[in-house]
């Protein structure tokens, strides 16, 4: 026989499926609103005649997407930095923060206070550009991958991470089954880390997906340029006001911010898939790794 | 990069690192003079010892140009450069319009045109906002990674000064006068234009380039109204303050388009207001732009003085308030977005706009004959009650950002001959418009945008991306070859209905003694004036915007003694005393 619910319980329910739904349409509307958008015509957009469904239905703007080659080598780019970039960060955060995670190590406090320098004091443009320079990192994909590699916030995330979840009776323990450092570490420590590991791939391969400055600083090369830049790039050259620049032709200014209006929706809408993907499969670590480690 | 070039760097290294501790200085000394340039006298360039002066041939007998045309001429000039060294050149980034550099159909027409291997290096120059943004241009020069030369990267004449006299940058005067025979004839048939990129020790540290558009020049001044709204209204082209201010209230009573949210008066927040109107009360220069002088500073009988705190300001501000009153003259003329101006547009919603251009207030905007924008015409200057009727014509804005060459570069001659055929009539034609013949040709068949005979026709502008180098390169694109682009009588293009919108304002143009020129403020004072500055600026528009709408009154004495004293707070007094003491010192 089924209970009925009480009345307190089904008002409950209500105001909860109310107030998520509301929660949920905040969230949903600015997507679907995109990608309508995106599939709407240049004059309905400017003339904020989209709402919810596409105005003028139309595909133009991904085709121009699929023949604009400098976007589709900035999608390859950009994809390529995530992985590397998060692969890169991920291996060298987990090794320094197990490393100052150990009670054992010597000067620990210290290399942990090293660490910290950067933070407190940073060194600005010029003097990272001329280090890039004198290392012959310069227009290469090393320059957009190894400056900031490594990131001492996730660092400080991943040693609260090991000191709550490896405590030293494990290691204990393991020594006392005549275990290594090295044979602890890869075979007790790191199989217990992979929501932290979860969590790093996705902050390293966020910042790199959302990254434009060091492309920007550090390359010339148009083929090294991630997505976020070529964007960068298309807005900054649509936004220039004809009465800032003498002599400019009006229809070279038209040209540009006509073909920015027409992609800005479909290029959000491609920038924010990988993302999107990626989410939900490293979510579920989140409550693990990140929140749990950053606040304890 | 080729090994001469590298070299020169590594003795220009070696010249730091000898410096240091007392040696070599002397094994590098011929290769460092050879960069830097000689003359002792800059105000007459003696050219460079012992090469021979470069001049133009007789021009080329193909092309027919219009009667009394100053401007590029088309030469046979043979290449010079053989191809041995490559040079660094660093250029602005531009998928739109450019593309890429490398490939670019006028980057192999230039190389063909003179024998120069060019590495371009593109920079991104511009912040999102399409404000200027030069962290990676300061990050490169600040570092020590210096390319050959800068091609279009938008220096100020500060920035060139300061750069030029630290040594980043070679001065240029004796090579103009051997090597560059196009630059002296430009520099000949505009006689400004050095002293427009003169740096404040009196050397050149620049190429010269000129992009002289007839509209510009009235652009910050200009205002339309819709023709169809006015005979609607039954009314008239207005000549008078007053003839407006009773024309928007007839839109305003009778609403010609006939749908709600009608602007009698539109305008947005990136348009001043105050060029347009304050011309019929007195001289009004306004704020023309962040690179150039200060805003609303002019020139009487050589004295720098403030227009926006004069008696005709405050009469100015009357007639606003007295729009404001009447409720034509709206917060939205001061608020709105561009975007918002645009959708307005759209709709048909603007009567009067004081905007740049149609495409300020229609977004998209196309050529065809019946588009909307067509409909609206150019407003002559206002007369004001005094019988004042000026526009704030610009008389020096047709430079370019052309192209510095860098103390990297060990062969200077060779870049300055290369911007001098740059210059070249043909050569201009392809690095604004692209490939000859499928986007443009010679054609004097028709009509210019002047309504003399044409010089040339363009098919397809702008080009594709990968054919021209948009508006980046070294041109010489003066105001006869500019207005000799054929026009088709049957589609107009927006330069040729600009050009017409122009000629409605030239005839009230200021005196030119009246325009201060641009300006090199010293050192030691521009921390203090970019403050004052900002200070001015935004005291003036908010001024603008409060008398206009009410919140001030210009007729309350205290109201305007509050509002001027503030400028006194600025230190106004230390301002105009760099700004005169620097017009005053200026090269002339």
């Amino acid at each position: 026989m089924k209970i009925r619910d009480t009345a307190g319980d089904r008002t409950f329910h209500v105001v909860n499926v109310a107030i998520l739904s509301v929660f949920t349409i905040l969230v949903l509307y600015p997507l679907i609103f995109v990608v309508s958008a995106s599939f709407s015509s240049a004059e309905a957009i400017a003339n904020q005649e989209v709402y919810l469904w596409p105005v003028g239905f139309n595909a133009e703007a991904y085709s121009t997407v699929l023949a604009s080659p400098n976007l589709i080598t900035g999608f390859v780019n950009s994809v390529f930095y995530t992985v590397v970039g998060a692969i890169i960060g991920t291996v060298l955060t987990v090794l320094a923060g197990y490393a100052i995670s150990r009670d054992d190590l010597p000067f620990r406090k210290s290399l942990t206070f090293f660490f910290l320098i950067p933070t407190l004091v940073s060194a600005g443009i010029v003097p990272t550009y001329i280090v890039v320079r004198q290392m012959g990192l310069l227009d290469t994909r090393w320059a957009i991958l190894l400056p900031g590699a490594m990131s001492v916030f996730n660092v400080i995330i991943t040693r609260t991470f090991y000191k709550m979840n490896v405590p030293n009776e494990m290691l204990e323990a393991a020594r006392v089954d005549g275990a290594s450092d090295f044979n602890f570490f890869f075979r007790v420590a790191l199989p217990l880390s992979k929501p932290i590991i979860a969590v790093n791939l996705l902050f390293y391969g966020l910042a790199q997906w959302n990254g434009w400055f060091s492309a920007f600083l550090y390359t010339n090369s148009p083929d090294l340029a991630p997505i976020q830049l070529v964007l960068r790039e298309l807005l900054a050259q649509s936004q220039v006001n004809p009465a800032m620049i003498g002599g400019g032709d009006v229809s070279e200014i038209i040209k540009r911010r006509e073909l920015f209006d027409k992609l800005k929706y479909a290029m959000i809408v491609i920038a924010m898939i990988p993302p999107l993907i990626a989410y939900p499969f490293v979510q579920k670590h989140f409550v693990k790794g990140a929140l749990i480690g950053s606040l304890k | 990069m080729s090994p001469n070039v590298f070299s020169s760097q590594l003795s220009r290294r070696n010249l730091l690192r000898g410096s240091a501790v007392g040696l070599g200085a002397l094994a590098v000394g011929p290769t460092l003079a050879a960069c830097s340039g000689g003359g002792d006298d800059p105000n007459a360039p003696a050219g460079i010892d012992d090469v021979p002066k470069i001049e133009l041939g007789p021009p080329r007998t193909d092309i027919t140009y219009p009667e009394g045309y100053i401007g590029p001429r088309a030469h046979d000039r043979a290449p010079f450069g053989d191809g041995t060294t490559t040079f660094r050149v660093v250029v602005p980034q531009d998928a739109t319009n450019v593309g890429d550099w490398a490939t670019n159909a006028t980057s192999a027409e230039m190389e063909r045109r003179t024998g120069l291997k060019i590495e371009y290096v593109p920079v991104l120059v511009r912040g999102t906002d399409g404000s200027i943004d030069m962290t990676k241009i300061n990050a490169m020069l600040a570092s020590g990674d210096l390319p050959d030369a800068f091609l279009g990267i938008p220096f100020t004449t500060a920035q060139l000064s300061l750069y030029g006299q630290q040594g980043l940058f070679v001065a240029l005067d004796d090579y103009i006068e051997t090597y560059a025979p196009m630059t002296r004839q430009a520099m000949a048939e505009y006689p400004d234009l050095r002293g427009l990129k003169v740096s404040t020790d009196n050397k050149l540290y620049t190429m010269l380039g000129v992009n002289d558009c007839y509209h510009c020049r009235s652009s910050n001044n200009r205002a339309w109204i819709s023709q169809s709204y006015l005979d609607k209204v039954g009314g008239t082209m207005p000549e008078t303050t007053d003839d407006l201010r009773e024309l928007l209230l007839e839109f305003k009573n009778q609403n010609p388009s006939g749908k709600p949210g009608f602007l009698p008066f539109a305008s947005s927040e990136s348009t001043p207001i105050d060029t347009y109107f304050m011309n019929a009360f007195t001289y009004n220069p306004g704020n023309p732009g962040g690179n150039r002088t200060g805003g609303w500073l002019r020139l009487n009988g050589g004295t720098v003085e403030f227009v926006a705190n004069t008696p005709e300001w405050r009469e100015g501000l009357r007639y606003l308030h007295q729009l404001g009153q009447d409720g034509t003259l709206t917060r939205a003329a001061f608020s709105m977005k561009d975007t918002e101006l645009q959708q307005n547009g759209n709709k048909g919603l603007v009567g009067f706009a004081r905007a740049y251009w149609w495409g300020s207030f229609f977004n998209p905007i196309n050529l065809d004959m019946d588009e909307p924008w067509r409909d609206y015409v150019a407003v002559p200057p206002l007369k004001g009650p005094a019988g004042v009727q000026y526009t704030g014509w610009d008389y020096y804005g047709y430079y370019t950002d052309a192209l510095q060459i860098t103390s990297a570069c060990s062969n200077p001659e060779l870049l300055v001959q290369w911007t001098d055929h740059m210059m070249d009539l043909e050569a201009t034609m392809w690095t604004y418009a692209g490939i000859k013949d499928d986007n443009w040709s010679f054609d004097n068949s028709g009509k210019g945008i002047n309504g003399k005979s044409s010089l040339f026709a363009n098919k397809l502008f702008p080009a594709p991306a990968g054919q021209s180098w948009g508006q980046y390169a070294v041109m010489y694109r003066s105001s006869d070859f500019r207005l000799g682009e054929k026009v088709d009588p049957s589609a107009p293009t927006f330069e040729a209905g600009l050009y017409e919108a122009g000629q409605a304002y030239e005839a009230y143009a200021q005196p030119k003694e009246m325009q201060l020129p641009p300006l090199i403020i010293a050192d030691a004072d521009a921390a203090a004036v970019a403050d004052t500055a900002t200070a001015v600026t935004a005291a003036v528009k908010t001024g603008l915007a409060q008398f206009s709408l009410g919140e001030l009154d210009p007729n309350n004495d205290a109201d305007w003694q509050s509002y001027t004293d503030q400028f006194t707070a600025m230190g106004i007094d230390a301002y105009l005393q760099a700004h005169q003491t620097a017009y005053e010192s200026r090269p002339a």
